[in-house]
């Protein structure tokens, strides 16, 4: 028994040399913890769409031809009905989920990078109306829209990493003109509102719209600055007292029982080589629902960090990779191109869930 | 639990499945507020085992994204949630250091915070050397270490986690305590 003692103390005191660990990052931690958000809205949003498109495929392989050629006539005239007139609906009212699938649908379609761009940013209006009419109208505005409304203004600019420099030039133009609206929008609703939640919410939602526009600005005059920006989730250290704090549920700043972090925590990581090479999915049936493109190398670091979202859950609500490392090379790639399905075994030992 | 570290759960067993059931329901505040509770949790336990930021940072998020699917999937956890991100978490690691070993051991970096470098680098060779130890264990002894010594959990909340007797808990330690401390006398 005292050699038991012994040892643990022993033990311990080798351990005790890997239990202080550095401050995690707040900003990391707050971005990873939209992310996460961002996903589970998407997730919550899509047992609906599922839903939808099984019904229709059900009834085109089961109906007969009259039933068929009904339902085509339903869906022309009573379907696009429905989705028009969803378009004036709230986050509150029951077609609305319809209205968000409905937009998500208009982005795939857009045609250019410069029109999906245009239509993010209708979008982005169309958030602050939903913003307006639900504030008007006394009611509470879910933290959703703010979400969607952040995740619209990051896709634009994601987006406009794909275009040419003349046409980057000009849309950048547009994005800031916009963006100045809607920050206008924003003052006079903070201007108009009352309630303690809805001032919270805009404010941040003003915050961030803020930031981003800074970012569209610093764009305009240094392309590889926005590029570099863009790609690394927009953080730069000069940025950080614009990064508004995230609220959980009840108002208050997440701490999780950690003390206070000031912005700009210390960097994990300052200037070492990249050690983030995407952690593989080995799951089988897990998918790679964290930021970061698809690595299409299967030994190699991810360097898309932004890409595309492989959660089937919807939108990527947000795309920007963080760059942790403000130094040296990019460690931004935050999440790991599934590119392992399932060669990858399971722990030996161990109830994997 | 012990009080030196910021576990969550602040919740009753009730409390928790009152949460689990909205979270199978995709309810976004549950889900908040599940990643609220755990997440700094399990990056602490990520950066104990991977010590470095960015990667434990990976692994957070892949554990609640894992997390997410199953419920959408509808395959989430009906009880025990912590032990059950933790497995997540650690299932990551262990793959992680599968695919990654040699890159992971050659790229890994360390920042000198003192004004001596070689004391930065003599101590950072030595975590490497206690972390390399650790994951020389076997699957149960690694958890029970890491949670035991870096999260200071007591045997019974381990052996909620792990699905076993509290007697079984203490029987690896021992064991774990023996093969740490050959193993470390080897590298050392």
């Amino acid at each position: 028994m005292k050699d038991q003692s012994e040892l643990e103390v022993l033990i311990r005191e080798r351990l005790e040399e890997i239990k202080s660990i550095p401050a995690r990052d707040p900003v990391v931690a707050q971005r990873a913890r939209a992310r996460f958000l961002g996903n589970a809205v998407s997730a919550s949003e899509l047992p609906r769409h599922k839903g939808w498109s099984s019904i229709f495929r059900k009834e085109q392989f089961a109906m007969n031809m009259l039933i068929s050629v009904l339902m085509i006539a339903g869906l022309l005239f009573g379907g696009g009905a429905t989705v028009n007139a969803a378009q004036n609906d709230l986050p509150n009212e029951p077609l609305y989920a319809l209205k968000v699938w409905s937009e998500d649908v208009s982005l795939q379609l857009q045609k250019s990078p410069e029109a999906k761009v245009d239509r993010l940013m209708d979008l982005v209006q169309i958030r602050t109306q939903e913003m307006t009419h639900l504030i008007d109208a006394g009611e509470p505005v879910p933290d959703q829209v703010r979400l969607r409304l952040e995740q619209h203004i990051q896709d634009a600019l994601q987006t406009c990493q794909t275009l040419d420099e003349p046409t980057l030039d000009r849309t950048l133009l547009q994005i800031r003109d916009r963006l100045q609206d809607r920050d206008r929008d924003m003052e006079r609703l903070l201007l108009h509102t009352q309630a303690q939640d809805t001032l919270q919410l805009l404010t941040q939602t003003r915050t961030m719209l803020r930031e981003r526009l800074h970012v569209v600005e610093d764009g305009l005059l240094n392309h590889e600055m926005f590029h570099e920006r863009v790609q690394n989730g927009f953080h730069y250290g000069q940025d950080d007292d614009l990064t508004p704090p995230v609220q959980n549920g009840n108002g208050q700043q997440q701490q999780n029982g950690q003390p206070t972090f000031a912005p700009g925590g210390p960097n994990t990581n300052p200037n070492g080589p990249n050690t983030t090479p995407g952690g593989p999915n080995t799951d089988p049936n897990g998918s790679n629902t964290t930021s970061g493109g698809p690595n299409t190398d299967p030994n190699g670091p991810n360097t898309t960090p932004g890409g595309a979202n492989t959660d089937p859950g919807g939108p990527n609500l947000n795309p920007g990779g963080t760059n942790t490392n403000t130094g040296g090379n990019n460690n931004s790639g935050t999440g790991a191109g599934s590119t392992d399905n399932g060669s990858g075994g399971n722990g030996s030992g161990g109830n994997r869930p | 639990m012990s009080n030196s570290t910021s576990y969550p759960v602040s919740t009753t067993v009730s409390e928790e499945q009152k949460l689990l059931h909205l979270a199978a329901q995709l309810n976004t505040r549950a889900l908040a507020d599940i990643y609220d509770a755990y997440s700094s949790g399990i990056y602490r336990y990520a950066m104990h085992r991977l010590g470095d930021g960015a990667v434990a940072e990976d692994c957070v998020a892949e554990t609640f994204a894992r997390f997410l699917k199953a419920l959408q999937e509808r395959r989430g956890p009906r009880e025990h949630l912590q032990a059950y991100l933790y497995r997540i978490a650690h299932n990551w690691i262990v793959d992680f250091y599968r695919n990654h070993e040699q890159t992971f051991e050659l790229s890994e970096s360390f920042r000198s915070e003192t004004d001596m470098p070689e004391e930065a680098a003599a101590k950072h060779i030595r975590q490497k050397q206690v972390r390399k130890a650790i994951r020389s264990l076997t699957p149960d002894q690694q958890n029970v270490v890491t949670l035991k010594y870096l999260e200071d959990w007591c045997n019974e909340e381990i052996a909620c986690a792990l699905h076993k007797p509290v007697g079984a808990v203490k029987s690896i330690q021992h064991r774990a305590l023996k093969s740490l401390q050959k193993l470390l006398a080897e590298t050392s």
